[in-house]
């Protein structure tokens, strides 16, 4: 490894960013095969029905309706839309619930039938065509009412809807004599919000099947080959006889961790042997794809007088929504991060994850650490105002640093840079002088809050965490890189040009990638879980260098010198000793092909890559906010965020992952509310009615790097992808507290919350 | 929920007469569209399915902001990005600007016109409550005739305006505001683009500390825009006090009708409307003395 970086590090224009600046990048809902048909889904308009009787016949003999799909065509078979269960090494997470249509429905929004036609107006006139007999079913929205004895049952094997009970599995000490022993225990009950991520492209998919029954995919899916196999596990067909194609996909945020449009999109396009396309609308994105999970969660800590934490438990109510999917899983992450970010001898976590008649909820970006960081972070802040310290000092103190078990006690940490983030970020934010000197009486008040978080790099060591990359060498010196690294907009096609250019000697806009198809790619287990930079950047960095080895010892036979004489940099070969005596990577890989002596070889590495490690990321986050004490507005002056990341590999591409979690964060914290009304039906299915922030709200931001390269990432960089969302909704929180007094324990914390608070405040009601 | 709109004819009538005759030709099964912000949408949502879509984009002469015998006139083609920017408003008309220069992106702002902004008729429309208590009319032309209507008798129900069939609005008309008044407006909303949860505006005529003539407007906590008269009485002809000003708030409050919805809950938009009056009613007070906040 060069000791002088030449690519990585360098803030270099993303190779994704011309096609879609001039609008000619291309997206799954580009692609248009001859004879494609379109298709339409009939969704429900109760939130629990048992569909009596069907007809399709007005629908089937509209001129134009190629097929019409009800239950009865699809397969009788159970099968789960999230795919992070495949990998799960214990299987106890897993929960089959779902056909491709199902009876009874289960959500206002879920699909009822489908349709394929010869255009989107035929299909939709078609919908209008199908008549549909209901017997409405008792409905129940709210986890705490579900599991109440008489609830309306969503499943028939999930008595009182539990459909899975999760103890924590890394439970120490003895909890409740650590509570004995503490000298102040905190504890509160957090309900966080049915977040919806809004990727700009909704779902969809084009299904094609050929003369030999083999089914092509194209589809915004974030994990290729997990979406094929639970496809074909759906469909009962091997995965060889599916191509999983995922091209750009306009966001993704865990969205297309999930089976989307797929089954539906699948089914029709088998019944009419013909290709067809399903585009998700707005409103079937909003109600119809998964959603973040609500998470009720009772969080008990006890501290003593010093600020050392000694015992904390967490109970967690998991609103699962009207279908299993990851929730499982969610709920097991949430409780390992709520339990492993600070050193505390005495834990224990139990969850129960719900049934209820709403959107299921799933993978979405942080995967159950924010809503577990909205409860601690803001525990934390309770317990240093009740013994008196500074809420900085109380983390400094207790949060697992280097050398000591992380989240999963497997694996010790390599590197935490939280106390250099933490004071990075503070002086930014001016954490000693504002609170110090904040104004706290008058209408507006402003107030100054933190909380800090930690987020694995992959899934490894709960879950199987393999990639496989491929690089070759053209005879003008380029490169085809194949990875597993779907471009979702986070910049990964940028970073991994960035880290096979610089472990081979080349230019990164010499590097070609292609990633996502299941024909040409070998397997990787998707861009989830903040896994790419670290887990595929590490099969890049492994199948470069073993090019570079090739691309060396082919050069020394051309140059007359040992492999070991040559370095490659920015294109070329050359001599250590003699930099400027060498010859071009260009003429190396033109021999390498053309060579017309006998020893035609391309230039050519590759790496299998199982995880075996997980070093995670680390950050701080400061936030300071302006309450209007007589509207309950907050206002979000400043966010400060100093994230350990190892090594950026670009920075701009850290800054923007770092950027959009504020937006992010901030929208889940005042703003986004999946609201359901009292039969359940959506009514925030759109932009206008559910409001994520826009670019006139976005406050100050500044967002700091920590750079401490570490030994297992490639060329020492850590994750990203998710650790920025994790702490901004308690970071607020904490600020909205010390700038009036008041907690706020609910999700969205939005004027109407802040102001009843204060008003309970100023009766003389606790203010938490 | 469909992606595709439903076919519909669509026209681009040269004159505000030819446009009125295909209004009327076609009746409830046309509609006029003049940036189509809210049309298109909603013939989306399938809300609304019109035959027939009038673009009044070719008539000329209604994309204009002039002064004329002391009146301030806006045409039907006049967006809000425009608006804002016109330094007459800005100056003179401050409810109205405030009113449009906090309303939705930029993007939207330069498609928008104000004009077609009031014709969808929503309770929550910030120019309605800015125009209320400005005291506007609206010009209503139609094939045989032209009338003036106040705005206070435009708005019926929500969605719903006084224009018969055949009849287009191609000008607001803003009395010239009175000498020593001041006019402000407030509202809330969840992000800065946003429907607003509560509006108000107020305008005040004053006589040194003395309130001599008020108008007060609520939007979005009732079916239509609504003015406040009870608030308005609480300090016509009174000094303006912390006293007579927390009346006023108080009589806003009770005067508003809100409903609970996704964007806010009757109760916070209650007591907001006082709020919000109090508050513009301050500010409407020092700009009419000449003072600057």
């Amino acid at each position: 490894m060069a000791s002088e970086l030449a690519v990585v590090g360098k803030r270099l224009t993303r190779p994704d960013v011309a096609a879609k600046a001039t609008g000619s990048a291309l997206y799954t809902t580009d692609m248009t095969l001859p004879g494609m048909l379109t298709a339409a889904v009939l969704r429900s308009p109760h939130a629990h029905a048992r569909i009596v009787k069907i007809d399709t016949s007005r629908a089937a003999k509209l001129p134009g309706v190629m097929a019409v799909l009800t239950t009865r065509d699809v397969p009788d078979k159970l099968f789960n839309m999230g795919t992070s269960e495949l990998l799960i090494i214990k299987k106890e997470h897993l929960i089959a619930d779902q056909h491709v249509l199902n009876n009874p429905v289960r959500y206002a929004g879920e699909a009822v039938a489908a349709v394929a036609a010869v255009d989107e107006a035929t299909a939709q006139a078609a919908l209008e065509l199908i008549e549909v007999e209901y017997e409405v079913l008792p409905a129940v929205f709210d986890p705490l009412e579900a599991i109440k004895p008489g609830a309306p049952r969503v499943h028939d094997f999930a008595g009182n809807n539990i459909a899975q009970h999760l103890s924590h599995p890394y439970v120490s000490g003895d909890v409740e004599k650590g509570f004995r022993e503490s000298d102040a225990v905190i504890e509160g009950t957090f309900t966080t919000s049915k977040q919806k991520t809004a990727p700009l492209e909704p779902a969809s998919c084009v299904a094609s099947f050929d003369a030999n029954g083999r089914v092509t995919v194209w589809s915004p899916a974030q994990r290729p080959f997990l979406a094929r196999r639970r496809l074909g596990e759906a469909f009962d067909i091997p995965e060889g006889k599916i191509r999983w194609i995922t091209p750009l996909i306009g966001g993704g945020f865990g969205n297309g961790a999930s089976l989307r449009a797929e089954p539906i999109c699948v089914a029709l396009a088998q019944k009419t042997r013909r290709p067809v396309k399903l585009e998700y609308s707005r409103e079937e994105q909003f109600v119809a794809t998964e959603t973040r999970t609500r998470f009720v969660q009772m969080v008990k800590l006890g501290v003593k007088k010093d600020g050392t934490m000694i015992a904390l438990q967490t109970r967690v109510i998991a609103d699962a929504g009207a279908y299993f999917s990851a929730t499982g899983s969610i709920t097991g992450v949430n409780m390992a991060y709520l339990l492993g970010l600070y050193r505390v001898p005495n834990t224990a976590g139990q969850a129960d994850i719900v049934y209820t008649n709403t959107t299921p909820s799933g993978a979405v970006r942080g995967y159950g650490n924010p809503e577990g960081m909205f409860a601690l972070e803001q525990v934390v802040d309770m317990a240093a105002e009740k013994i008196g310290m500074d809420p900085m000092e109380l983390r400094l103190k207790n949060h697992r640093t280097t050398g000591e078990p992380s989240r999963s006690p497997s694996i010790t940490i390599e590197s935490c840079r939280l106390a250099e983030c933490m004071q990075l970020g503070a002086e930014k934010i001016g954490w000693k002088e504002k609170r110090a000197t904040r104004n706290k009486a008058g209408i507006k008040r402003r107030g100054l809050g933190m909380a800090v978080t930690t987020h694995n790099a992959g899934s490894f060591p709960r879950m199987l965490d393999y990639t496989n990359a491929t690089i070759k060498l053209n005879e003008d010196g380029s490169a085809n890189l194949t990875a597993g690294c779907c471009e979702l907009g986070q910049g990964i096609t940028g970073v991994v040009s960035q880290i096979a250019a610089e472990a081979l000697g080349m230019h990164a806009q010499d590097i070609v990638v292609y990633a996502g198809d299941t024909d040409v790619n070998e397997f990787d287990a998707g861009c989830v879980g903040s896994r790419a930079t670290y887990n595929i950047g590490n099969a890049v960095v492994r199948a470069a260098s073993e090019a570079k080895q090739k691309l060396l010892e082919r050069a020394a036979k051309m140059l007359e010198a040992e492999p070991g004489e040559l370095e490659a940099r920015e294109g070329r070969v050359f001599f250590k000793v003699a930099p400027d005596k060498g010859i071009t990577i260009a003429e190396v890989a033109k021999d390498a092909i053309y060579n017309f002596k006998g020893d035609a070889g391309q230039i050519s590495g590759h790496c299998s890559w199982e995880a075996k490690w997980n070093t995670p990321a680390f950050e701080a986050v400061f936030a300071e906010v302006e309450v209007d004490t007589e509207t309950g507005e907050v206002r979000v002056i400043k966010v400060a965020q100093a994230h350990d990341i190892g090594r950026a590999i670009n920075p701009l591409t850290v800054e923007g992952q770092l950027e959009g979690s504020i937006m992010q964060g901030m929208g889940w914290a005042l703003t986004e509310d999946f609201a359901v009304n009292s039969k359940g039906i959506l009514e925030s299915d759109n932009f206008t009615s559910y409001k994520i922030p826009s670019s006139m709200d976005i406050p100050e931001t500044e967002v700091l790097l920590v750079e401490y390269p570490i030994e297992s990432g490639p060329f020492g960089a850590k994750s990203v992808g998710e650790c920025g969302v994790n702490a901004i909704a308690p970071a607020i929180a904490n600020a909205i507290s010390d700038a009036t007094g008041i907690r706020l324990f609910e999700l969205p914390m939005n004027p109407e919350r802040v102001l009843h608070a204060l008003h309970r405040k100023e009766a003389g009601g606790l203010s938490y | 929920m469909p992606r595709v709109l439903q076919p519909f004819e669509y026209l681009e009538p040269r004159s505000a007469a030819e446009a009125t005759r295909i209004l009327a030709d076609y009746g409830t099964r046309a509609k006029a569209m003049a940036g189509g912000v809210d049309l298109l949408p909603r013939i989306r949502q399938r809300k609304i399915c019109p035959e027939v879509i009038v673009s009044i984009q070719n008539i000329p002469g209604l994309d204009s902001i002039k002064e004329e015998r002391g009146q301030l006139r806006i045409g039907a083609l006049v967006t809000l990005h425009t608006a804002e920017l016109d330094r007459l408003i800005k100056e003179r008309y401050t409810a109205l600007h405030e009113a449009v220069h906090h309303l939705a992106s930029v993007q939207v702002k330069t498609m928008a016109t104000l004009v077609g902004n009031l014709c969808v008729a929503t309770p929550a429309s910030d120019m309605a409550a800015a125009l209320f208590v400005l005291g506007a009319s609206l010009v209503v032309v139609s094939p045989d005739k032209e009338r003036a209507i106040p705005i206070e008798q435009f708005f019926l129900k929500p969605g719903q305006t006084a224009l018969q069939p055949g009849e287009l609005v191609t000008e607001i008309v803003v009395p010239a505001p009175a000498p020593d008044s001041g006019s402000a407006f407030l509202k809330l909303v969840r992000t800065a683009a946003d429907i607003a949860k509560v509006n108000a505006a107020v305008c005040l005529t004053v006589d040194g500390d003395a309130c001599k003539e008020a108008r007060i407007a609520l939007g979005s906590v009732a079916p239509t825009t609504i003015r406040a008269p009870r608030a308005e009485a609480a300090i016509k002809g009174q000094k303006l006090t912390g006293d007579t000003i927390q009346a006023a708030a108080r009589a806003a409050e009770a005067e508003s009708r809100p409903i609970t919805d996704v964007r806010s809950n009757a109760d916070y938009r209650r007591e907001m409307s006082g709020l919000l009056v109090g508050r513009a009613i301050k500010i409407a007070f020092q700009r009419a003395r000449g003072q600057h906040e």
